[in-house]
């Protein structure tokens, strides 16, 4: 019942934009909004920041009370049978996060990829080639690749919109604490 | 020898247990596994594909007849900020080729055969990283791995010098574009351990993660011990072998990509055991040589083709796998035409190969000596 009860307080709204875009800049994009009914504006931005800073994002860009940016990186997997696994590749990306009371938007864009492999010595190694941009045109031969980074990015937004989403209720309850 | 590798063990250690004891604990734990299948089939186009004319080209890898098996290629690894491991088993022909010194411990039970790697690392800092065990040399363009190489078959290069050492190695990255690796290294391919109590010193400078400069040089048979020569008068032991290779690749366009390698390699003629004494031997040293180019076009994320064109040369009788003139000189030429055909994770090789040596070195149909061997191979790599 709680678990209901959390699925209808949040409301998420997950898009894959895959439109045009200027050559060399990766087209497609995810977005993400989370509902946080009861917080406002100024809780869920400090709350937010907060979360970025204990996870290691670079370049945390602070501009003003409504918007946070700063950019990331994600290894992607190539999933073997059950939790064996080893690594395709990391996305390079950029993200914004958009605040206003009660909600919180999460924009991932300019996402890159660079292949991981074996060197000559069995470790993985990142290429040596440039890195490549998401979208459809660079990836038309490499459609099963797209779609593992596609997967694995939308994941991964939906975990970090979950996570900062659990620490906002963290610490109301904190607050109620006599 | 030995002295000088205890001291570069003693100061490895000194410069690197304040760093040790500064760390902390693994933040990052993660265990891949990952490896590669391949078969093949193969036909020689003007000799026999069967009996004693059998013929093939006296490279490593990919040389049987008719429907034949590659290898399994089976690789651990765990990854940790701080160090992790490397153990990489390798089951099927060629993975015997490229383990040929092993088992050299046990003949009988034999299971250091199916090891090709096994190595742990620790990353000192984020520019040192010190690596203890059996690793796959630094040497050459080449691989053992199909799954790491254009061409199924190998170059001759690839083929005479090392395979894999066992050691202690250092990589130190002196900045973003130059790198630097140290080692010390039991006799080359004697991966189980050190039998002769000789070692080897490698080292590879590498520029722009390009451009590679290795170095080896180390006695790889031990010395005739004064006071009980094994093999009686007449023993001989070689002396020490120098190699340097040069490993370098260019992006000529998107399209076409251009890899190169040239290596030259000595080793002295040593000492002999003359029934009384231990002297050095009289004579040249003996070795090979030899450089080759990797033209590769990308036609598509899908389709590529590609040639090597190799020129190898056999000087002083250093090696007995080529036909020799009466000095103990011959070369041959390699051109191999490769293309791959990526389905997913399945990559598809047909090969055309020539091999024309300046000495007779194969048979023909009719059994006839012959400098040239033509053959035609088809492989499947498929990797995970």
């Amino acid at each position: 019942m709680l678990k209901i009860a959390l699925i209808l307080n949040l409301l998420m709204v997950a898009s894959l934009d895959t439109g045009w875009s200027p050559a060399g800049i990766p087209s497609i994009q995810y977005e993400g909004i989370i509902a946080c009914k009861g917080y406002d504006k100024a809780t869920i931005y400090h709350e937010i920041v907060d979360y970025f800073k204990t996870h290691n994002i670079s370049e945390l860009k602070l501009d003003c009370v409504n918007q946070i940016s700063g950019s990331g990186k994600l290894r992607i997997y190539n999933k073997l049978i059950g939790s064996i696994k080893n690594p395709a590749g990391e996305v390079a990306f950029d993200f914004i996060v958009d605040v206003k009371d009660e909600k919180f938007r999460y924009t991932m864009h300019n996402i890159w990829f660079t292949a991981i492999e074996r060197d000559r010595y069995g470790r993985f190694e990142k290429s040596q080639d440039e890195p490549v941009p998401v979208d459809n045109e660079h990836f038309k031969f490499k459609s099963a690749l797209l779609r593992k980074i596609e997967k694995q990015v939308q994941a991964h937004m939906d975990e970090v919109l979950w996570a900062i989403k659990k620490e906002i209720e963290a610490d109301k309850l904190e607050t109620t604490d006599w | 020898m030995k002295k000088s590798f205890t001291l570069f063990a003693m100061l490895l250690f000194f410069t690197t247990f304040n760093q040790l004891l500064a760390q902390d604990e693994d933040t990052k734990n993660e265990f891949s596994f990952s490896g590669s299948v391949d078969v093949y089939f193969r036909s020689n186009l003007n000799a026999n594909n069967s009996g004693e004319g059998y013929q093939a080209p006296g490279t490593s890898f990919g040389n049987l007849p008719g429907f034949s098996l590659g290898m399994v290629n089976l690789i651990g690894s765990y990854e940790g900020d701080r160090g992790g491991f490397v153990a990489d088993l390798v089951f099927g022909p060629r993975g015997e080729d490229a383990v040929f010194a092993s088992p050299y411990y046990s003949a009988e039970r034999g299971s250091s055969q199916m090891i090709n790697q096994l190595y742990a690392y620790w990353n000192v800092s984020r520019s040192v990283t010190l690596t203890l065990g059996n690793f796959n040399t630094f040497l050459g363009y080449e691989v053992i791995s199909p799954a790491g190489n254009f061409h199924y078959t190998t170059s001759y290069m690839f083929s005479y010098g090392p395979f894999s050492h066992t050691g202690l190695k250092a990589d130190i990255a002196l900045s973003d574009d130059i790198s630097v690796m140290a080692s010390v290294m039991n006799p080359s391919d004697l991966t189980e351990f050190n039998p002769f109590g000789t070692y080897t010193m490698g080292l590879q400078v590498g520029l722009f993660g390009k451009t590679f400069f290795n170095f080896l040089y180390g006695d790889q048979d031990g010395k005739i011990k004064d006071n009980q020569p094994v093999g009686g008068i007449d023993e001989v032991s070689a002396g020490k072998t120098f190699q340097a290779d040069l490993t370098t690749g260019f992006d000529l366009s998107d399209a076409f990509y251009l890899g190169v390698n040239a290596t030259y390699n000595t080793t002295g003629v040593g000492e002999v055991y003359d029934g009384a004494d231990v002297h050095d031997a009289e004579g040249d040293g003996a070795g090979f040589y030899g450089a080759a180019g990797y033209l590769q076009f990308k036609a598509s994320e899908a389709i590529a083709v590609g040639t090597r064109l190799e020129y190898f040369k056999v000087y002083n009788g250093g090696l007995d796998v080529i036909g020799l003139d009466a000095h103990g000189d011959g070369s041959v030429v390699n051109l191999t035409l490769s293309a791959n055909a990526k389905v997913g994770n399945l990559t598809i090789i047909p090969e055309l190969r020539l091999d024309a040596t300046s000495e007779d070195s194969f048979q023909d149909k009719d059994l006839h000596a012959s400098t040239k061997l033509m053959s035609f191979l088809v492989a499947a790599v498929y990797t995970f």
